[in-house]
Order: structure tokens, then C-alpha cells, then sequence
């Protein structure tokens, strides 16, 4: 870890009764970046969030944002934006009036609050709606209006908490997209908290998957995705066929020898092939088809393995048409085929 | 099963309609009891009296003793005293209600539970034993006077019953968890998020409770002081027993018709001003809402 790291968190742990929802964190953020922090509901992502918003105190552990030791410090001396899953706007004030709010708070005068609120509204597309109420605005604009609020007093770090799970799809990704195009614009340090996988891929320059109060893995997004180093990582960032490690002929897996106990063999569901690329770089798998399912873009097939064991892949349209996927029975056999660089060993938890 | 084919599509819309209306008469059997016992127990006394206060004894309507009573001082002050008291209620309870809300909003469950009995404790008793017990602390020779005596921070007994203090001490305690429950309400419906973002946003405790907290409690603040308000206008056993007399409210002075001067007519006028009044103050209220809600999109810090 370099001591350039822009938030520093060391040793971070927090405990509701017996329930410990951080357990020993510790995470570096650098300056500038857009990281995720990804898990399931009750995985400690919202804690560590509020942790460094200062609306949760840690039992255990240090935080630094610039080089400075903020665990004692208020929520509202820390100058840093938070952006809330439910928004959490001002419904007794107009649009203007809420992303002025900051900077009234810091004792800026009216004219110039008005303006460069004008110039935050401006920046989320609703400079013509400054005068309107919060209750007459949806659900999109609702969120633009607390991203506004959220930067108009240029903070140093910006926070959200699950900012589009009240969204529906569409508007979802469309927000996904101009969030992240608001942090290149401003070059805001984002920590952004989500149990959306996809929406940690296509957002996140690294991501941190928690679990159980503890962060399993950090890495790239591509890094991740295609090189978890847990069961656990594997099957919440996308389709995971876990097999045992001797499946696959001639697979050797690195730690075989010395750790082979508790590991496994995961490989993606879409990497799986029914073209034939043989050579030293591909491994074949010869089952039987148990079920197959269309799904629009793809199909999902399932397979018994020879050698034991069964998995699922993901069959692109073109694919399946030119192997005439949908004439093929139940019970027939079929072999697919895998990069041997697909074949990648998980420790099973 | 097939349906028969029909010329045009069939259309349901009578049917519905007729259903509709059904279940409209349904409901309104169920409100029945209610509506007969309000229109026997309300609206018809309501009536007699108002008839009581403007028929004359031959018959005849006149606004004879409307006119009496506008122009006895006796009454005019005891309109004049009704109010005062009235509004000296809301202030009190205000002062010492809002922050209670307050706290038991933003306390632990535990703690919460604990300062919601308290609030709900004066109800298990009588209101008339809860005035007398009131009597017993403040009268002259009271526990309060006593114990400020013992003590030596007076050497005279203070007057604190069988006045307008007094008055006030019972009102409140009477009025306060009429009061406190619908601001523990208004409170308790915030959205936490709001008032952690404006933290994060850098306003103060202080100023978060002013600029935020305060005004998306208003309505709650608001519907309390106007049900006290309203209550204490027509309030009789506390301002009697504890006023001593010397607080001449409108209810004191119908009680003093009926009982003691057997002048019905004056009565039953004082009974439709005092109704007049809560009309009156429910108008108010509505029209001052109604500006508020005009002006209030711009509200700011």
C-alpha cells in the first residue's frame, strides 16, 4: 500500500451486539478514483460507507480522507458528499433551495448560492426546474437534484449509498452513465455502494466485494470477473459452474499439490464453447444435454459431465444456430470446449 | 368452454355501475349505528339549543339575549379570559411539549418506551382526582409552598391557586400528551436519510433542527396546538376547580346559568358562541394554512 492513497482505512471494525457488521477492514482509495464497495444486504457495505461519512462510529480502527484522521470528527465538519439510496431531499424546500442548502450552511451569501447552484443544476440537465417542488419531480430527477446538492459545495470526496435502486432499468443504467460521467467531469473521488453486480462492472474503476463484514476481494472489475479468487466472488459477479478440480482431464490447477483441499474449479457459464478449438490451449468437457433453455440473446444449456459433475452454459444466438441447438433432444451428447486459461481455481467459501 | 360470440363487444359498464352502488349502500349500513347515534346525541341537542338561546317566551325569534351578553362586561371578560387561557395553554404546552417530542423522536427504543408512559401515565386516573391532587400541591399550605418555605426561598406562602397561574398549571398538565403525541408523531415520520444528509451537507445540530426538523414537524406542531387550543375553550373542571372562581371561562359561566341562575336562554348563547368560537378558530387555521402552503415552496435556510 502506498501512503499516496487519497482514503486510508485501517483495521476498521464495528459491532451491534453480537452481530459484527466490520470486521478488521481495511481499504485504500485513491485519488480521483470511482470504487464500488459490492455485497449482498447485511455484508457490512453500508456500514463502512456511513463509517466514512461519519454517521456510524468504529469501535475499532482508523479512517484518513487527505492524510486526515476523521473518526472523531462530526459528520457535518467533514466536508465530504453523500448521496442516499432514498435521496433524502429537503421536501419542504424547492429544487433551488435544497442544492443551496450547502452552501447557506457555510454562511455564502444568497446571490452567490443562487448562482453556482444554478451552475450544479446545470451540470444534472435541470437548470429549468429550480423553482419547482420536490414532491412534483420523479424519481430520476429527484436523484439528479441530491447529486447537485451533493457536489455543489465541491467536496472532496463524494459517497453514495445504493443512489439508483429505487430506479427502474432503464432510467437505472441511463443514471449509471451520467454518474459516471459526472466523476470524470468534477475528477471526484466516488466510493458508490451497490448490491448490483452489473452496475459495480460498468461503473467501478476497482470494486470491493464484502461479505460478512470482511472485504474478499479487490480488484479490477475485468480482474474479478474473471479471476475471483473465492467461490463466493465468482458466483455474485456472474454465472459460475464450481466443479471439483479433478473434472477436467489434464487440468492441473497450480496449488493442486500443497492446497488442493478446500478448492474448486470455476469456470464462467458464457466461456464454455460449443465450437470446436482444439489445440493445447483448450480443454474439452464430453457430457450428456439435460435441459436447454432459450433466452432471447442466448440459450442456457445444461450438462451432465462425464466425469462427474454438471454445468451450465451460456450459448450466444449465433452459436447456437449454426450447432442447430434447438433440434437437439435431451440426453444427447455433446462436448464443449474451454480456454485453459477459463479453468480458474476457488477456494470453496 | 366457450363464450357466446356476441354481435359487438358486451358491455359490463351497467353491471359495474350497479355493483358499484351496492357496495356503496353496504358501507353505509355499516356507519349507520354511528350516523343515528350523532344526529340523536349531537345534532338534535345542537339544534334545541340554538332554538333556547333565540326564542323568546311567546314564541317569537329575537338575538334579545346575544345582545344581553355582547354588552355584559361580565360575559365579554369571560370570552376575553377563555382565550387567554386558551392561548396561555398552547404556549406552555409548546415550550415544554416540543422538545420532549424531541427527545423521546430521537431517543433509544427502550428510553422511548419509558417517556411514552409517562406521557400516557395521567390517563389512567380520573381527570377530576388528577385536578384535586393538583389543589393539594398548590394550595396555600400545599407541598410546593411548603417545601419552598422549609427551604427559606420565600417566607410567604406563593398564590399559586385559585388563579390564573393555577388555571394555567392544570390546563397544561391536563393538555401536554394531547399535545406531545401528535409532534412525537410528525417527528418520529421524518426520514432519518434527511436528517443525516444535512449533516453531511455541513449544518449543525442546532441549525438542522431549526432549518429542517422544526418545519417538516410543523404540521404536527400545528394540528396539536390547534386541538388544544380548541379543547381548552370549552374546558370546564380544571379552570373551576383550580381558577377558584377568579377565572371566569365561558364554561364556567354556562355552568353558572344552568345551576345557579336557571337563565337557559343565556346559556344556550353562550354554548353557541363557544361553538361559533371553535368554528372560528378552525377557519383560521385552515385559511392560515392555506397562505403558508402558497408561500412555503421557497422556504430556505
Amino acid at each position: 500500500m502506498t501512503s499516496a492513497a487519497f482514503i486510508e482505512i485501517r483495521n476498521l471494525s464495528k459491532a451491534y451486539g453480537s452481530f459484527r457488521a466490520l470486521n478488521d477492514v481495511g481499504l485504500d482509495v485513491g485519488r480521483g478514483e470511482f470504487l464500488s464497495i459490492l455485497g449482498p444486504s447485511g455484508s457490512g457495505k453500508t456500514t463502512l460507507l456511513m463509517a466514512l461519512a461519519g454517521f456510524v462510529r468504529p469501535d475499532r480502527g482508523q479512517i484518513s480522507v487527505d492524510g486526515r484522521d476523521l473518526v472523531r470528527l462530526p459528520a457535518n465538519k467533514r466536508g465530504i458528499g453523500v448521496v442516499f439510496q432514498n435521496y433524502a431531499l429537503f421536501p419542504h424546500m424547492n429544487v433551488a433551495a435544497n442544492v443551496m442548502f450547502p452552501l447557506r450552511v457555510r454562511g455564502i451569501g444568497r446571490a452567490e448560492a443562487a448562482e453556482r447552484a444554478r451552475k450544479a443544476l446545470d451540470i444534472v440537465d435541470l437548470a429549468n426546474m429550480a423553482e419547482r417542488d420536490i414532491a412534483t419531480l420523479s424519481g430520476g430527477q429527484k436523484q439528479r437534484v441530491a447529486l447537485a446538492r451533493a457536489v455543489v459545495f465541491e467536496p472532496r470526496l463524494m459517497l453514495m449509498d445504493e443512489p439508483l435502486s429505487a430506479l427502474d432499468k432503464n432510467l437505472r443504467e441511463q443514471m449509471q452513465y451520467e454518474i459516471r460521467k459526472l466523476h470524470d467531469r468534477l475528477g471526484l473521488t466516488t466510493v458508490y455502494v451497490t448490491h448490483d453486480q452489473r452496475e459495480a462492472l460498468t461503473m467501478s474503476d476497482r470494486i470491493a466485494v464484502m461479505r460478512d463484514g470482511v472485504i474478499r476481494q479487490l480488484g479490477t472489475p475485468a480482474s474479478l470477473y474473471h479471476r475471483p479468487t473465492s467461490r463466493f466472488v465468482a458466483e455474485f459477479l456472474g454465472e459460475a459452474n464450481i466443479l471439483e478440480l479433478d473434472a477436467v482431464e489434464s487440468f492441473v490447477a497450480p496449488e493442486r499439490d500443497a492446497t488442493g483441499a478446500g478448492r474448486k474449479l470455476m469456470i464462467r457459464a458464457e466461456r464454455l464453447s460449443l465450437s470446436d478449438a482444439s489445440g493445447h490451449d483448450h480443454v474439452s468437457l464430453s457430457g450428456t444435454l439435460t435441459r436447454s433453455v432459450f433466452q432471447g440473446d442466448s440459450w442456457l444449456i445444461s450438462v451432465d459431465l462425464a466425469n462427474g459433475g454438471a454445468v451450465s452454459a451460456r450459448i450466444a444466438a449465433a452459436e447456437a444456430a449454426n450447432f442447430n441447438l434447438e433440434a437437439l433432444a435431451e440426453g444427447a451428447p455433446l462436448k464443449l470446449h474451454v480456454r485453459r486459461d477459463a479453468l480458474i481455481p476457488v477456494i470453496d467459501a | 368452454m366457450t363464450l357466446p360470440a356476441a354481435d359487438g363487444a358486451f358491455d359490463n359498464s351497467a353491471l359495474l355501475r350497479r355493483d358499484r352502488k351496492l357496495a356503496q349502500i353496504g358501507l353505509f349500513g355499516l356507519a349507520l349505528p354511528a350516523v343515528l347515534l350523532v344526529t340523536i346525541a349531537i345534532v338534535v341537542p345542537l339544534a334545541a339549543m340554538f332554538w333556547i338561546s333565540i326564542a323568546r317566551p311567546d314564541g317569537s325569534v329575537s338575538l334579545d339575549t346575544y345582545l344581553r351578553i355582547l354588552s355584559t362586561p361580565v360575559y365579554t371578560r369571560s370570552v376575553l379570559t377563555t382565550f387567554q387561557v386558551s392561548g396561555m395553554t398552547v404556549l406552555t404546552c409548546m415550550l415544554l411539549g416540543t422538545p420532549f417530542a424531541l427527545v423521546m423522536a430521537s431517543a433509544g427504543q427502550r428510553l422511548a418506551s419509558i417517556l411514552l408512559l409517562v406521557v400516557m401515565l395521567p390517563f389512567w386516573t380520573a381527570l377530576l382526582v388528577r385536578t384535586y391532587a393538583l389543589s393539594v400541591l398548590l394550595q396555600r399550605n400545599g407541598l410546593v409552598n411548603s417545601f419552598l418555605i422549609d427551604t427559606g426561598l420565600v417566607s410567604e406562602p406563593l398564590p399559586l391557586i385559585n388563579n390564573f397561574f393555577g388555571t394555567i398549571v392544570g390546563m397544561t398538565h391536563v393538555m401536554l400528551p394531547l399535545f406531545i403525541l401528535p409532534v412525537y408523531a410528525a417527528i418520529k415520520q421524518i426520514d432519518h436519510n434527511i436528517i443525516r444528509a444535512a449533516a453531511s451537507l455541513g449544518a449543525s445540530k442546532l441549525l438542522t433542527l431549526r432549518a429542517v426538523i422544526l418545519p417538516l414537524a410543523a404540521n404536527g406542531i400545528f394540528a396539536g396546538a390547534v386541538l388544544v387550543f380548541v379543547l381548552s375553550l370549552g374546558f370546564y373542571v380544571t379552570p373551576a376547580i383550580l381558577g377558584g372562581g377568579r377565572v371566569p371561562m365561558i364554561s364556567t359561566r354556562i355552568e353558572q346559568n344552568v345551576s345557579v341562575l336557571s337563565d337557559w336562554p343565556a346559556a344556550s348563547a353562550l354554548g353557541v358562541l363557544l361553538l361559533l368560537s371553535v368554528g372560528l378558530v378552525f377557519l383560521v387555521t385552515f385559511l392560515l394554512r392555506r397562505s403558508i402552503k402558497a408561500l412555503g415552496g421557497s422556504a430556505n435556510v
